[in-house]
């Protein structure tokens, strides 16, 4: 079990204030500058636009030194930190669903990922931009919104369900 | 249970794990942090005015209001920036995870539109509805699920009313019903991913090789979507 700086009895408070505060600094800045990760991508094979692709290459970057630094401070809350060594670099982090080997995560990461950049891409945006757009008055980015919102439901309903049956039922499961 | 000597201020005190080294810098970085949020929030104001012009003469550089106003310029520029916001979110999201991982939960969550809205929304279809949807363990033990989607919608709306960028731009049914169905496919896709692309980008940096493999691929998909809009376009123009 991690242990970060807060004990569990004041973490479990302050969980939904610190990440509302962390959500209203990401909003703003993402309103201002036009931040999208699927749009740096667009723009530089179209345009060879390189502004909003820094922004997500500064991304992957920063998030590898923010965790080097707070794994230097409290390494007890970085616990499969790949500089810890104590997780294999294929063994992905918990999130998806369970159960399964590692060829199915990889096949997890594989099709979503085209899915997600191509539907997205069709859109105009990926979802944080999708979001600071509802946020900024565009009714059909707010329905993709809403459409997220009775998606989460249907995940935890039905489809997490599904997917796991359907990679059981292929032959990858653990 | 909690220890001290798991926690982070623990190691002040832990014979075999205490080091000076981060320890001696924190009060040049305190000086610096207090002594510049006093200048920006009073430092401009006493320069306007006049008792103290009168008395202080000579003000050091730092006081100056030009010298005030370029800070704030490059702030400005810095904001309107991705690069900066990238750099924010990788370090807070790192940080969120140091100050918050004891609630439970994976790691490198600490910035995601698919799974923050996944434990918004199911997280308060459990408290109101009395449900027991899946959750993040993070969500599960805290008071109320992870609220950052709420934030940024509110910070959004703050920022383009703040500079008068908010607009009602409406669109046809048939676009709306397109893009629920899109939103409801593309939140299925992230979670059995595990994460938005922002997501993919921090376990990227944590050291999870799927990741990078989503990467690839949602970049590989951007650009058979792109060139499809490319062809679409030259048809038309034609």
């Amino acid at each position: 079990m991690a242990t970060g700086i807060l004990p569990k009895e004041a973490a479990v408070f302050f969980v939904p204030l610190v990440t509302l505060l962390l959500g209203l600094l990401i909003g703003y800045l993402a309103q201002r500058s036009g931040y999208c990760s699927i749009g740096g991508f667009r723009d530089y094979f179209l345009f060879r636009h390189t502004r909003l692709l820094s922004g997500y290459l500064t991304l992957i970057v920063a998030a590898f030194v923010g965790y080097l630094i707070f794994w230097f401070l409290t390494p007890a809350a970085m616990e499969h930190f790949f500089w810890a060594f104590t997780s294999g670099p294929a063994t992905p982090i918990p999130g998806a669903p369970g159960g399964l080997n590692t060829v199915a995560y990889l096949i997890f990461s594989v099709i979503p990922g085209f899915l997600v950049g191509f539907i997205a891409v069709l859109l105009g945006g990926c979802p944080i931009r999708q979001t600071v757009m509802a946020s900024e008055g565009n009714y059909k980015a707010a329905w993709f919104f809403i459409g997220m919102c009775a998606g989460s439901i249907l995940f935890a309903a039905l489809v997490s369900g599904w997917v796991v049956a359907l990679m059981k039922a292929l032959g990858f499961g653990v | 249970m909690f220890s001290w000597q798991d926690c982070w201020l623990g190691i002040l005190y832990h014979p075999q794990r205490s080091t000076i080294f981060p320890y001696a810098l924190s009060p040049f970085i305190l000086e610096f942090a207090i002594g510049n949020s006093i200048f920006f929030l009073i430092g401009a104001k006493i320069n306007r005015n006049p008792y103290f012009q009168k008395t202080l003469i000579k003000t050091p550089l730092m006081l100056r209001d030009e010298y005030s106003n370029t800070i704030r310029s490059t702030l400005s520029l810095l904001s309107r920036h991705p690069a900066f916001l990238g750099a924010l979110i990788g370090i807070l999201a790192a940080c969120s995870q140091a100050l918050l991982i004891s609630a439970g939960g994976p790691e490198a969550y600490g910035f995601c539109v698919a799974c923050h809205t996944r434990d918004m929304v199911n997280g308060i279809t459990n408290i109101v509805a009395h449900t027991d949807l899946a959750l993040a363990a993070i969500s599960k033990n805290s008071l109320l699920p992870v609220l950052s989607v709420a934030g940024v919608l509110i910070g959004g709306y703050i920022a383009s009313t703040f500079h008068r960028e908010h607009k009602i731009r409406k669109g046809t049914k048939k676009e709306y019903f397109i893009y629920f169905i899109a939103g409801v496919l593309v939140l299925n896709l992230a979670m059995i991913f595990g994460g938005c692309p922002y997501r993919a980008a921090l376990r990227t940096g944590y050291g999870d090789l799927t990741a990078v493999l989503f990467i690839v691929a949602m970049a590989a998909g951007v650009i058979l979507g792109a060139y499809l809009m490319l062809k679409k376009a030259e048809k038309e123009a034609v």
